[in-house]
């Protein structure tokens, strides 16, 4: 898909809104799916923070016992700090939709819509200017949360360097 | 012939639900057992067995003037004895809650006296004097208006009420105040304000599907809609009417 004004190619992006909020174990197997599925060029998970404490800690009276979860991005560990909502997803051609709809299927107990839309920024802001100096690769840019402190992206060619901070 | 109130218009289920809540009259049907300490602990307002602290000395003790309205309304028993006033607050998934923040106000409004309920888009407090709210509180968490998935006690961090259910089909809980055990029970691992307990609370299985469509007071499009209650739109409708006339033109 070519822009009218700029003339680049630009991805389309599709969001994945399942009917209920992903447990650790269910989005690991859905972004195993996705991972083997080609032509999947950038990749967002997001959702409300992920409570801490392990229920099954709570239950046994364990109190403030906190263990980071990771999960396991083509054979990157990166931490999952969010309960996954949503999975925003850019992608080369409209035929990885079709792949993408029957992982989902494979993966999800549950109903699910995939939607297509505008989800991450394609133009550095001046957000990105501020922060980082307009150092911000085009794989990385809307990849992360200009408010978080900690480091979220993982994958060849995104800024981890200049994300430090 | 003597008044008596309707409570809610309409005929469909919810709106037969809705009123039956504000109908003082209607006995509330008893789901789940908790006893007064459990209710104590949940509420974390102060240690259970322990007295009440008060804020002003007995009615009967402070020598009050003289007045017609004094002998007219009985004080509530915690405004008699000088309890603190104390709270509690509920979040109501937006997926078939047994209530709805608003029906919680209105209902403690026809059902207590002394209360002040405050109501706000997802969540519902009610405030009142402390052995009042320890009884209010108890009989809204033993029956049938509370709900150990889709409804939660939450002083802080409320955030739920709008969010899709977790896998497990428990509201989303920040703090998770409450957690399904493997057994289908529903326990209460916090007190309202996120800090442990020394012991668990059982609040019983989660209703089903069926049965939270069957009690909800929640109109939705994907249960009883609320265009499908010709009643209830008509007065709706007739309410914000005369507000907005009279709101612009108060003479109308």
């Amino acid at each position: 898909m070519v822009s009218p004004v700029t003339g680049k190619r630009r991805l389309l992006q599709l969001e994945i809104f399942p009917d209920r909020l992903l447990n650790f174990e269910t989005a690991q197997k859905l972004l195993d799916e996705l991972n083997r599925i080609s032509g999947i060029t950038r990749m967002v998970v997001y959702g409300p923070r992920l409570p801490e404490e392990n229920p099954e800690d709570l239950l046994q009276g364990k109190f403030g016992v906190r263990e980071k979860k990771y999960l396991d991005i083509m054979g990157e560990k990166i931490e999952l700090t969010t309960q996954v909502g949503r999975v925003w997803i850019e992608i080369e051609d409209i035929s990885v939709k079709d792949k993408i709809q029957k992982a989902c299927e494979k993966v999800l107990p549950f109903p699910f819509d995939i939607n297509e839309g505008l989800y991450l920024r394609t133009k550095k802001t001046i957000t990105d200017y501020v922060r980082k100096g307009g150092n911000v690769d085009d794989i990385s840019l809307g990849l992360f949360d200009p408010k978080s402190k900690g480091y979220r992206c993982c994958g060849e060619g995104t800024d981890k360097k200049y994300d430090k901070s | 012939m003597a008044y008596k109130p309707q409570f809610y218009p309409g005929k469909t289920s919810v709106a037969q639900n809705r009123k039956k809540f504000m109908d003082p009259s209607y006995k509330m049907e008893k789901i789940r057992s908790l006893s007064d300490d459990d209710v104590v602990l949940i509420l974390g307002h102060r240690t259970p067995g322990s007295a009440y602290k008060t804020c002003h000395p007995p009615l009967k003790e402070s020598g009050e003037p003289d007045d017609p309205i004094r002998k007219i309304v009985e004080p509530i028993p915690g405004a008699a004895a000088g309890d603190r006033i104390r709270y509690i607050q509920f979040t109501d998934s937006m997926y078939f809650a047994p209530m709805v923040p608003y029906l919680r106000s209105w209902m403690a409004c026809t059902r207590y006296r002394g209360v002040d309920p405050g109501t706000l888009s997802g969540r519902q407090i009610i405030e009142t004097r402390e052995r009042d709210l320890e009884k209010i509180a108890k009989e809204t968490m033993e029956t049938e208006m509370y709900d150990a998935a889709r409804t939660g006690y939450r002083g802080c961090t409320v955030h739920g009420h709008s969010l899709r259910l977790n896998e497990n089909g428990m509201m989303f809980d920040m703090l998770q105040r409450v957690v399904l055990d493997k057994n289908g029970n529903v326990y209460g691992v916090k007190n309202q304000v996120g800090d442990p307990l020394d012991r668990k609370i059982n609040l019983g299985k989660p209703m089903s599907d069926e049965e939270l469509k069957k009690r909800t007071t929640i109109y939705r499009i994907d249960g009883v809609p609320f265009r499908s209650d010709a009643e209830v739109v008509g007065w709706v409708q007739r309410i914000h009417n005369l507000r907005t006339k009279c709101g612009f033109a108060p003479k109308l």
